[in-house]
């Protein structure tokens, strides 16, 4: 028991799970204000993987992250297009277009990687270190954990903020709620259904940009084919269980990136009680539960992946 | 806009009206000669075959209250939705103070003035009140001045003595509540000059409605236009300075409510008597088939309340009432998809109380579900295929599982020609045919097995003269063979045309029984209006 | 005839956006710098140029083949099964650890058990989240969703630690599926057919049958087509939702056996490159229909063959199949948006064909 508890009290695990976090963090976040609005990204995954690709490109070509980082909102923003028209402007089906979205990202990015780069050359690119805080980083503990992380950590801690307060004391937030609730609702007020949807959309895709590039410019420095490795679906859970709520999802995400710090130190032998594999799978077993605990309180948006089509 | 209103305790009487004593309408502008304040011009909107407005022509002055009358199916709504920039008209224009106006959105309507009520509110259920004041306000500023709104809020919940705090979730509040919170907002926006109330009084109390007339004819009296859809011709006359009836998508007449009377409207709104009546039944009724007995059901739109009735072989027994009072609940029932929560029912002395449908099929029990395409076909499906849907009980047609296809088409065939699906082969989407020959397979399906008792819902809806004459046909055919037939209608001539007997429906009970020829419409009328402690007469209960 | 003609309709249709995705995506690439010629000659030799090429192509057609027909299934009771993939590695789980671990039978009863292994993994796979929608009202898009990652962690798991080959080159997977378990590969003239594919064309057949023959498949199509009829006429709508999920997970399970046995061999979490996503992508693609679903599962599988030899002779990497399948996808969904139907019928009604019926 002890071991366990030195194992998880200490700055290096928790570091690791926050650090583990950031992406979900800053996808959740945009999917949670998306699917307020009533639309459900399938393709978050490939949103995802778009920023990561133009992150390290643009970070590449400018030599700055900041410029890479707004590389990859830009290519997330322009993979999600289709999308939005598709599922707002034709009212087709989501979820498929979704998938869709998904091949497109996976395909593109790994062939244009390698036209680009070559298969032997990984480019080294200018990405986020991690940033110590004067004074809070020599707190014992969490100091070296929460206060030496990339400076994206606190700028989705801070965008989670932001959006929780744009979600319930904005205008634009009041608008996607009711687009997301009953979109007849909103149009016979005279604000249009698909303007507001692609507002939130437009907002996810860039924050899921971002969190691609908080993977490749943040983790790894560099772009590696499928680099994502389904934190997007990860994403996509932790909005659930987060109830649609971007305060919420900070913490979720958190707690998702500890079951990933846990999965490390199980593949490098600290802890032998349970295999990796389980400590990884649980965010989808809790999001299960959570959803069919949510499925008959009906705290999604009613109107989600519903099309609205006068 | 701020209304200048009292408090409750001390209603002020009403202001000077643009009604002369007698009640003519020579002094309201646009009554003759002044430009109305809005006028329709020829809208026609169709769904699909459906034509629900032809060529409607209307005029609105201002500061008039103008009722709006017809049946289930009119029109009406539709033509108001279009008004309101919720639906685009196929054809027509619209005038606004004699210049043509294009509204082709909400945005457009509520900019020109115009607010609509809608008969089911289009508030967001899961926001709170004033957050639904929020959103409809224009040009808000970036962060929601919630603060104000609520004090605005409370102050007209207050004003008009509504028990509804600001906060509070839409989807908690009371129907009535809900109407009223619509109702204010509308006033709290921008200024209006043209409201639509879709029915507004249909789930009010006695005094919300005395309340909200009050409120209308102040706004009367600041020179705003009222356009309300009413079923009610007692609320004509105490509200309304003129009245249009609409009749099958079109304008039958507008008249000035003090040159009118109920007589007048009530035979302008159901039409000329049908040409084609059914001859009663020949024979007297027989054996008890359906007898219902202290039906009761919770939680459903509209609950059934002690509902007791019987159906005897020969005779065909309608069910009246409002849209809403019971009868798609009593239809559930009836069809074996509602289980209900208290009393009895039974087919030929046998309880069938709860059962399931294929097992009311194998007792002979057909039923034709209020929507067709909704509830009683699968659209995509082939049309031998929905005449084969719901006979799987059949041991001819379907042997250890395995459908005898075959055999299922060659029934179909015969079913099909016996009751007129006009298609050119049975091997088309079921969705592909008119709405007529769409009720005609399910009358063929329903009906084929001379079914010993028909439960019908608006068998005839949106069908047109000759499909309904059909209807009206298989309906009595089943009579005359000896099977009872219970025919739930929105259609009050159509239930005193064929019926022998008709039940009145009204807020989840039966509220009288009339004989079905030469009954007094007044009298189901305010049956219908729930004031069933004022009959007498030839009236059961 | 009149059935016929509206298939030959959708075909076409179909075939057109198929072609109408392949230039689009073709445009993409050669806008990005790709030699479409050169790919597109890979492509197409790699495919059908040769035997082997056909061989490869049919290989790679089989699990999405059945796995596609699971999908199509579903969504003939108007269900969206995104879980496939998640079945297809509950169905090689089960298939592996019976073929490998169980008693060692004879050639064919082993194959015949291992399938049947394979069925009842999947089928559990799926008949949980037909639980979960006919009884708790959860969205079999989100379950079946998260239940993938679920199924994927537990194949994991098991392959590294209980069920992994020792003698496995460090590698972590299962021992190879014994030789009586495996599916043969039949000569027929000068071409080799894989027989997991003719089981494939088995499935269909008898999809097929059950659908258009069967009461319980007609409730099915009912129930996909109107929810509220399928109440009205009494179909018990639960049991049909559980049991349409449930078959639908077996078969995508049996896929998992097919490229077990007929490919792969070995067990290991980098089983499936996403065969339950493509087998989505068949299924919309031949509408839901066991005949379509056969045509585009060819399809799609000589381009992950063609996509194969694209790599090899023309340095394009056989990712950009992705982009093919992605864009079609998205022609596909669009052309059957509400907006592309109502523009459909407002073309109609402008020709102004005669109805069907008259009223």
């Amino acid at each position: 028991m002890d071991d366990l508890i030195t194992i998880f009290w200490s700055s290096a695990f928790i570091a690791a799970a926050i650090r583990f976090s950031i992406p979900i963090m800053l996808a959740g976040i945009g999917e949670a204000i998306s699917e307020r609005g009533g639309v459900i990204n399938i393709g978050l995954e490939g949103m995802m993987l778009a920023g990561a690709f133009g992150a390290v490109v643009g970070s590449d070509v400018t030599g700055n992250a900041w410029l890479g980082l707004v590389f990859g909102i830009g290519a997330a923003v322009l993979i999600t297009l289709p999308h939005g028209f598709i599922s707002i402007n034709l009212g087709g089906d989501q979820i498929v277009s979704g998938v869709s979205l998904n091949l497109v990202a996976l395909g593109l990015t790994t062939f244009l990687f390698r036209q680009m780069f070559g298969i032997t050359d990984q480019p080294q690119v200018e990405g986020f270190e991690p940033l110590e805080i004067p004074v809070l980083s020599d707190l014992p503990v969490l100091g070296p954990a929460v206060f030496s992380q990339s400076i994206l950590f606190f700028i989705a801690v801070g965008l989670g903020l932001v959006f929780w307060a744009v979600l319930f004391r904005t205008r634009p937030g009041l608008r996607w709620r009711a687009a997301g609730d009953d979109p007849a609702a909103l149009d016979s007020v005279g604000i249009p259904v698909s303007r507001t949807r692609w507002g939130a959309l437009l907002l996810c895709a860039a924050l899921a940009g971002m969190a691609g590039a908080a993977i490749s410019l943040g983790q790894l420095f560099t772009f590696i084919e499928n680099m994502t490795g389904g934190a997007g679906y990860v994403a996509l859970a932790l909005v659930i269980v987060a109830r649609w709520n971007p305060l919420w999802a900070i913490v979720v995400a958190v707690a998702f990136g500890a079951a990933e710090a846990i999965a490390v130190r199980i593949q490098a032998g600290g802890i032998t009680l349970i295999p990796y594999q389980l400590s990884l799978m649980l965010p989808y077993v809790l999001t299960l539960v959570v959803y069919a605990l949510a499925a008959r309180s009906g705290h999604a948006p009613r109107a989600l992946g519903k099309p609205f089509v006068k | 806009m701020i209304l200048p209103l009292g408090s409750m305790g001390a209603p002020q009487p009403d202001a000077p009206a643009r009604i002369g004593a007698d009640g003519s309408v020579a002094a309201v502008p646009g009554g003759s000669g002044a430009t109305p304040l809005v006028e329709l011009r020829g809208v026609t909107k169709t769904f699909g075959d459906i034509v629900a407005d032809d060529d409607v022509h209307l005029a609105i002055a201002e500061g008039e209250i103008h009722a709006l009358l017809g049946e289930n199916g009119a029109g009406k709504t539709t033509l108001m939705r279009v008004l309101a920039g919720l639906t685009r008209p196929d054809d027509g224009d619209i005038r606004w103070r004699g210049a043509p106006v294009h509204i082709g959105s909400p945005a457009d309507a509520i900019g020109l003035g115009i607010g609509m009520m809608h008969q089911h509110d289009m508030l967001v259920s899961t926001l709170t009140v004033e957050e639904n004041f929020e959103l409809a306000r224009p040009r808000p500023p970036l962060a929601l001045g919630l603060a104000d709104t609520r004090g605005r809020v409370a102050a007209l919940t207050q004003r008009y003595g509504i028990d509804v705090r600001p906060d509070q979730r839409v989807e908690t509040l009371t129907v009535g509540q809900r109407q009223w919170v619509n109702l204010l907002r509308i006033l709290d926006g921008p200024e209006v000059r043209l409201l639509i109330l879709d029915e507004p009084t249909a789930s009010l109390t006695q005094s919300e409605r005395d309340d909200v007339f009050r409120t209308l004819r102040h706004l009367r009296a600041g020179g705003v236009a009222v356009i309300l859809i009413v079923h009610k011709l007692g609320e004509v006359f105490e509200i309304a300075d003129r009245a249009t009836v609409m009749r099958a998508g079109r304008v039958v007449a507008t008249r000035p409510v003090a040159e009118t009377s109920k007589e007048e409207l009530a035979a302008l709104m159901v039409g000329h008597a049908v040409e084609t009546r059914l001859a009663g039944a020949t024979k007297a009724p027989g054996e008890v088939i359906l007898s219902v007995a202290g039906l009761q059901t919770t939680g459903a739109a509209r609950d059934l309340v002690d509902v007791s009735f019987e159906v005897r072989r020969g005779e065909i027994v309608g069910v009246a009432g409002v849209d809403g009072n019971g009868q798609r609940e009593l239809g559930e029932c009836l069809a074996g998809i509602r289980r209900p929560s208290a009393g009895r029912i039974e087919v030929r002395g046998g309880d069938v109380t709860g059962t399931t449908p294929p097992e009311l099929t194998r007792l002979g029990v057909a039923r034709v579900p209020e929507d067709r395409q909704e509830h009683g076909l699968a659209l995509g499906l082939r049309i031998w295929e929905n005449i084969h849907l719901g006979r799987s009980a059949s041991r001819h047609l379907v042997r250890r599982g395995v459908v005898d296809t075959a055999r299922a088409r060659r029934l179909a065939a015969d079913l099909a020609a016996r009751f007129d699906v006009r298609a050119q082969d049975l091997e088309h989407p079921v969705g592909e045919l008119s709405g007529g020959n769409q009720q005609k397979v399910i009358l063929a399906r329903e009906l084929g097995d001379d079914a010993d008792l028909v439960v019908a819902m608006n068998p005839t809806r949106g069908l047109d003269i000759s499909a309904t004459q059909f209807v009206y046909e298989q309906l009595a055919a089943a009579r005359s063979r000896g099977g009872g037939v219970l025919l739930v209608s929105f259609d009050l001539d159509e239930l005193l045309g064929i019926c022998d007997r008709v039940l009145v429906m009204s807020g989840g009970r039966i509220a009288g029984e009339v004989s079905g020829a030469g009954a007094d419409r007044t009298l189901i009328g305010m049956l219908m209006g729930g004031e069933h402690h004022v009959v007498a007469g030839d009236v059961a209960l | 005839m009149a059935a016929a003609g509206r298939m030959a309709r959708a075909t076409a249709i179909n075939g057109f956006i198929v072609l109408l995705g392949l230039v689009v995506s073709g445009t993409l690439l050669a806008l990005t710098g790709a030699d479409v010629a050169a790919a597109a000659e890979a492509l197409v030799g790699g495919s059908i140029g040769s035997p082997e090429a056909i061989r490869q192509s049919l290989v790679q057609a089989t699990p999405i083949l059945i796995a596609g027909l699971g999908v199509s299934f579903a969504l003939r009771a108007g269900l969206v099964n995104i879980g496939a993939d998640g079945q297809l590695y509950m169905g090689a789980l089960f298939a592996s650890v019976v073929a490998i671990f169980g008693p060692q039978l004879p050639w064919p009863i082993a194959s015949i058990v291992m399938l049947g292994a394979a069925l009842v993994g999947g089928f559990l796979w799926g008949a949980l989240p037909g639980w979960m929608r006919a009884r708790l009202g959860m969205s079999e898009v989100i379950t079946t969703l998260l239940l993938n990652f679920v199924a994927f962690w537990i194949v994991s798991w098991a392959v590294h630690d209980p069920i992994r080959d020792p003698l496995g080159g460090g590698y972590p997977w299962t021992p190879e599926v014994p030789d009586a378990a495996r599916l043969p590969a039949l000569r027929m003239g000068g071409l080799i057919i894989p027989s997991g594919i003719l089981l494939g064309l088995a499935i269909a057949a008898v999809i097929s049958f059950v659908l258009h023959r069967t009461q319980f498949g007609f409730e099915l199509r009912v129930l996909g087509d109107s929810p509220a009829a399928a109440r009205w006429s009494g179909i018990p709508v639960s049991r049909r939702i559980v049991a349409a999920l449930a078959i639908s997970g077996g078969l995508a399970g049996l896929a998992g056996a097919a490229e077990l046995a007929g490919n792969q061999l070995r067990l290991s979490d980098f089983f499936s490159p996403g065969f339950g996503f493509t087998a989505l992508v068949v299924a919309l693609v031949g509408r839901a229909t066991p005949s379509g679903t056969v045509a585009a599962a060819l399809f799609f599988g000589a381009l992950a063959a063609g996509g194969g030899s694209m790599e090899r002779v023309a340095q394009v990497p056989a990712s950009t199949g992705l982009v093919v399948q992605g864009t079609v996808i998205a022609i596909l969904v669009a052309s059957r948006s509400a907006a592309a139907r109502s523009l459909a019928s407002r073309v109609r009604r402008l020709v102004a064909r005669p109805r069907v019926g008259v009223a």
